[in-house]
């Protein structure tokens, strides 16, 4: 089978575990990119009524243009691991390993910017985006960062109490797993629909109705507890 | 069904994770489906190109509209890939048929304005629904917030910045011998050649885009069936089930059978109607309330048309007419600016000094030289006087033993085993510079006569033990190996002239 | 070991972690723990949490106790693997030794970074010296005439009485910064395409440098042309190499990388490569102070040439003997 599609990397960290890269496409980059656009326009609206003040005001405008133009995602990257755009879609920036991003890779994809900004508009970046596995731009890969979805919202999970029922045999690991997770998330789905997915598994025995529900609820509850002696 | 071969990888996501899903899922599928919209859009263009009467503004134009009519081919397309299946060439007329069916007709008239056109399509297009289900059934799945409209709208800006960069770099990149591209008739189309060439930009950047923009709305459309419907569940227990009921030994081939089989009836995606109908124990009145009551909810606060379409300031122009600045504050900010002045050019002398300071004291190189550390490898003739004790021969046992007085194992045997390194090199055999404990050994054991070892094995396997293993030897094998030892060094100084 | 069980035998390692773990994130809500809390614990604990993570994977939990277990251990990872970053102290080495050494390690295309720079400036120099006309080709001639009145040693440049030059130089400070590391960033940008964005930005550099001062020593304007740019000469045209030859150096990863793949190469050098254009931009600010607030001094002509001397001394020996000591060896 060849290799699924997915929106996740896994990275191998030095414990040995794998760690969920969740890799941020082109979309919400360029809308986080936006919204930086309109951060730094309104930090250029606020430098410039300095120029107000004769030449010593126009001096630190165009300091603090300067700073704004090529420092400014980089102090907000290696201080909050995101500017105030990513920030408001959910992004970070990390080093490939998922660690987060330091000063030098930070500068090197952040100077590199005025190569993916050729020809008009990000157009390189976005080609290279759209190309690249891991949606890099020429600057993430020259850095070696990536730019990840930061939060997961782990909505709350409980496994209902159902008296447990022994599992049939024959059920690999990951149905096992698709029966847990049809208790956990069982309660934010429609009673029709809840019916309906056990149906699938307990038709073939005659079960149906709420009964089917209450069956496969017992199965995950057994998965979890066991007979329940094991609990105590 | 072969949910087995099912080619992304299912589980619940977020809104905007989804949509990177799509664009991963159309990347890996480019090729294949850009073929497809070529294939697709060719005839209508041709058409289009009649119908316009050659006019490149009008036909841009009619193509721009027609184009749900090449992304239902692809969605189809990407409907069956998700599967493993891949449509090909001679299966065209089919993916054709089944991918504009009438109910695609809305698509072309009133719905091609709208900004959820990716996501809306696969449930027309997949679900067959029409009709009041239809439309309840576009209700709930609308609820999800506002990235399909984000994913149209920034989908549009991906084309017209493809498209700009590609007129850009035709015009830089074509040597300036050959007639260069003007670029303002390109964009504003006055008919002449190369308006021609700015139109069929936009096409091939139409069809760059379709098949990211198709599977983006797909994927969407999976996200949300996950999330609302739980999918991913419904095919994991599909499958247990299927593998549950299935006869062993019929596997691959059984399987590619089912799947052929399974090619003329709608694909998979299809959900059995009762997911899509209202349930029957509520009142479609009460659902609606409910709907809107949901709807009205904070959480589905979808309107998210901002004020993001302000024009931005750059604001790089300094004011036109410098105001009248109060009295005093001119002196006062030409004194702040010479403080200023001073205070960077007092700091760069300060920085400039400091540093060199810094340098001179870190930049040594006569003295550097002579103190840099010896890197020669460590030699055995000298471990004992690397010990940092600095002893005779002679002394050893007695330091040995106030070692072993104070518990010190360790250093005891560390430095019995210095010291029969050292005793070692007046017997005569050349043990090389760096040698390791076993490289020794095997020297002593080459050179010297058996006897003549002494204690040297008992005592370079202990030393090893502690050393990489962290194990302590007994106190008797100390006092054992330091009785050895003295022996040893005794015999040899009789013996010696 | 069932779920249920294996939840509630880790609980109490799990719940001082997340303790730990909201103390180390800075959270509000645990400004309140108590001080004495053992952050050194926290690497211990981090690796039960991922030996535990991965034994839930491995038994197959059930996938929202897996993802909740991930979360823990994706921040714990964010917080245990993050640098600590000591500004003064690494501002410190990087510039009395990173830097420098760095640019030793790649004299090669420092010194093709210099000749970019220098051989075309000196060559349009002698031609625009020779030939009046050249330098229009380069140059518009309204851009020529204002630097004409700029450096005409008969007329005085407007807001150069003493009570204005002050804020007038500070103004002139914050166009440099912006302008030269703009510069500088650009060339070393350039690099990505290749090596050809970096050379043409030197190049080109050198070209309209060299034809302005050709120009003005031609026209006899030498006597203010000259001794305004020898203090910041030093620092800037240096500078200016530099980050091309940061840029040299990123094309030479994608024409020769060597054995490693394009990709890898481009990132190794990248790291070297951004070294050079902090340094350079650090060059860039000192050539920015001395231009602003020396260069347009009025200090005689001879002092200006001898304190741009100096500077060269002072950029070469810094640039070839720093960070040679024992230490780093």
């Amino acid at each position: 089978m060849p290799r699924q599609i997915d929106s996740i990397r896994f990275n191998e960290t030095p414990e040995g575990i794998d760690l969920e890269l969740r890799v941020a496409g082109p979309v919400p980059r360029a809308l986080a990119l936006f919204l930086d656009g309109l951060v730094r326009a309104g930090l250029y609206l606020v430098l410039i009524p300095l120029s107000a003040l004769a030449d010593t005001g126009v001096g630190l405008m165009l300091i603090g243009f300067f700073l704004l133009e090529w420092f400014y995602p980089v102090v907000f990257e290696v201080r909050a691991g995101a500017t105030p755009g990513k920030r408001a879609m959910g992004l970070v920036v990390v080093h490939d390993d998922g660690t987060p991003v330091g000063l030098p890779a930070s500068m090197i994809r952040n100077l590199l910017r005025v190569v993916d900004f050729l020809p008009v508009f990000y157009g390189v970046g976005l080609v290279s985006v759209l190309l690249d596995h891991d949606f890099r731009r020429l600057g993430d890969l020259a850095a070696g960062t990536l730019v990840l979805h930061a939060e997961r919202r782990a909505p709350p999970r409980t496994i209902a109490d159902t008296p447990p029922v022994q599992v049939p045999p024959g059920f690999a690991l990951e149905t096992q797993q698709a029966i847990l997770s049809y208790a956990e998330r069982g309660p934010r789905l429609s009673a029709a629909r809840r019916v309906e997915l056990a149906e699938v598994l307990t038709a073939d025995g005659g079960i149906r109705g709420e009964a089917a529900v209450r069956r496969v609820e017992g199965w995950a509850s057994w998965l979890a507890r066991g007979r329940g002696l094991e609990a105590s | 069904m072969d949910l087995d071969r099912i080619a992304v990888r299912t589980r619940p996501r977020g809104a905007w994770e989804g949509l990177d899903l799509g664009f991963a899922m159309a990347r890996t599928w480019f090729l294949p489906l850009w073929r497809l919209w070529w294939w697709t859009a060719l005839p209508t263009a041709v058409i289009c190109l009649f119908l316009t009467g050659f006019r490149a503004d009008l036909w841009l134009l009619a193509l721009w509209w027609l184009k749900p009519l090449n992304e239902g081919p692809l969605l189809l397309w990407a409907s069956r890939a998700l599967f493993g299946e891949s449509l090909g060439w001679r299966r065209f007329p089919e993916t054709w048929r089944a991918g504009w069916p009438r109910r695609l007709w809305p698509y072309l008239l009133w719905r091609r304005i709208g900004m959820r056109r990716s996501f809306l399509m696969p449930l027309t297009l997949l679900e067959g629904l029409s009709g009041q289900a239809a439309r309840e059934r576009r209700r709930v799945m609308n609820d999800g917030g506002g990235v399909p409209f984000w994913l149209t709208l920034v989908g549009y800006h991906f084309e017209v910045i493809l498209w700009m960069s590609l007129l850009l770099a035709v015009f830089f990149l074509v040597p300036a011998e050959l007639p260069r591209l003007d670029l303002v008739s390109a964009v504003t189309g006055e008919g002449s050649w190369a308006s021609w060439v700015g139109v069929l930009a936009y096409l091939l950047v139409f069809s760059v885009i379709a098949p990211f923009y198709v599977c983006a709305g797909f994927a969407l459309y999976l996200t949300r069936r996950t999330d609302l419907e739980a999918w991913d569940l419904e095919l994991a227990f599909r499958e247990a089930r299927d593998r549950r009921s299935e006869p062993a030994g019929l596997e691959p081939k059984g399987r590619f059978l089912g799947l052929l089989a399974a090619i003329a009836i709608l694909p998979l995606v299809v959900p059995p109607d009762v997911q899509a109908r209202p349930h029957p124990s509520l009142d479609p009145d009460q659902a609606r309330a409910l709907i809107q009551d949901v709807l009205a909810g904070p959480d589905f606060g979808s309107t998210m048309e901002t004020a993001y379409w302000a024009p931005i300031e750059r604001g790089d122009e300094p004011a036109e007419d410098s105001p009248v600045l109060p009295a005093g504050l001119p002196s006062f900010l030409r004194l702040s600016a010479r403080v200023l002045k001073w205070l960077l050019l007092v700091g760069a002398v300060g920085v400039v000094v400091w540093l060199s300071l810094r340098m001179s004291r870190d930049w040594r190189p006569w003295r550097g030289r002579r103190a840099r550390p010896d890197r020669r490898p460590p030699s055995p003739a000298r471990a004992l006087e690397t010990s940092a004790h600095g002893i005779e021969l002679a002394e050893v046992p007695t330091a040995v033993r106030a070692c072993l007085q104070a518990e010190d194992r360790r250093g005891a045997l560390a430095l019995l085993y210095r010291a029969s390194l050292t005793h070692l090199e007046t017997l005569g055999p050349p043990v090389p510079d760096g040698a390791t404990e076993g490289e020794c050994l095997a020297a002593a054991v080459r050179n010297l006569p058996r006897s003549a070892l002494g204690p040297l094995e008992p005592l370079t396997r202990a030393w090893q033990r502690l050393a990489y293993a962290h194990q302590e030897p007994s106190l008797e094998l100390l006092e054992a190996l330091l009785l050895a030892w003295c022996r040893w060094t005794q015999d040899a100084g009789a013996s010696a002239p | 070991m069932r779920q249920e069980r294996f939840e509630a035998e880790q609980a109490p390692p799990w719940d001082e972690y997340q303790r730990l773990l909201a103390r180390l994130e800075g959270r509000p809500s645990a400004r309140g723990a108590p001080s004495g809390m053992d952050l050194g614990g926290f690497p211990r604990l981090y690796r039960q949490l991922c030996a535990d993570y991965a034994l839930a994977r491995g038994r197959g939990y059930s996938p929202g106790l897996i993802a909740d277990l991930h979360d823990l251990v994706r921040r714990g990872h964010r917080r245990l693997y993050q640098r600590r970053s000591r500004p003064f102290a690494s501002a410190l080495v990087f510039a009395t030794d990173t830097f420098p050494r760095t640019l030793r390690r790649h004299a090669r295309l420092f010194w093709m970074g210099l000749g970019l720079l220098f051989l075309p400036m000196i060559a349009m120099g002698l031609a625009v010296h020779a030939d009046p006309e050249i330098i229009y080709s380069l140059i518009d001639s309204a851009q020529v005439a204002e630097l004409e009145s700029q450096y005409d040693p008969a007329g005085r440049k407007p807001g150069r009485e003493t009570d204005r030059q002050a804020d007038t130089d500070f103004a002139m400070f914050g166009f440099y910064i912006m302008n030269n590391i703009g510069i500088g960033f650009r060339g070393f940008a350039g690099g990505l395409l290749f090596g050809l964005g970096s050379a043409l930005i030197l190049v080109f550099n050198g070209l309209s440098i060299g034809a302005v001062a050709g120009h003005l020593t031609r026209l006899d304007h030498g006597g203010t042309f000259w001794p305004f740019v020898s203090g910041h000469g030093p620092y800037e045209l240096t500078a200016i190499a530099i980050s091309g030859a940061a840029g040299l150096l990123l094309g030479q990863a994608l024409l020769a990388p060597g054995n490693r793949t394009r990709l890898a190469a481009l990132r190794l050098n990248a790291r070297d490569a951004v070294i050079l254009v902090g340094g350079a931009a650090g060059m860039l600010v000192l050539a920015a102070v001395v231009e602003a607030f020396w260069s347009a001094g009025p200090a005689p002509a001879a002092i200006k040439y001898g304190v741009g001397a100096v500077g060269w001394v002072l950029v070469a020996l810094y640039l070839g003997l720093a960070g040679r000591g024992a230490r780093g060896s």
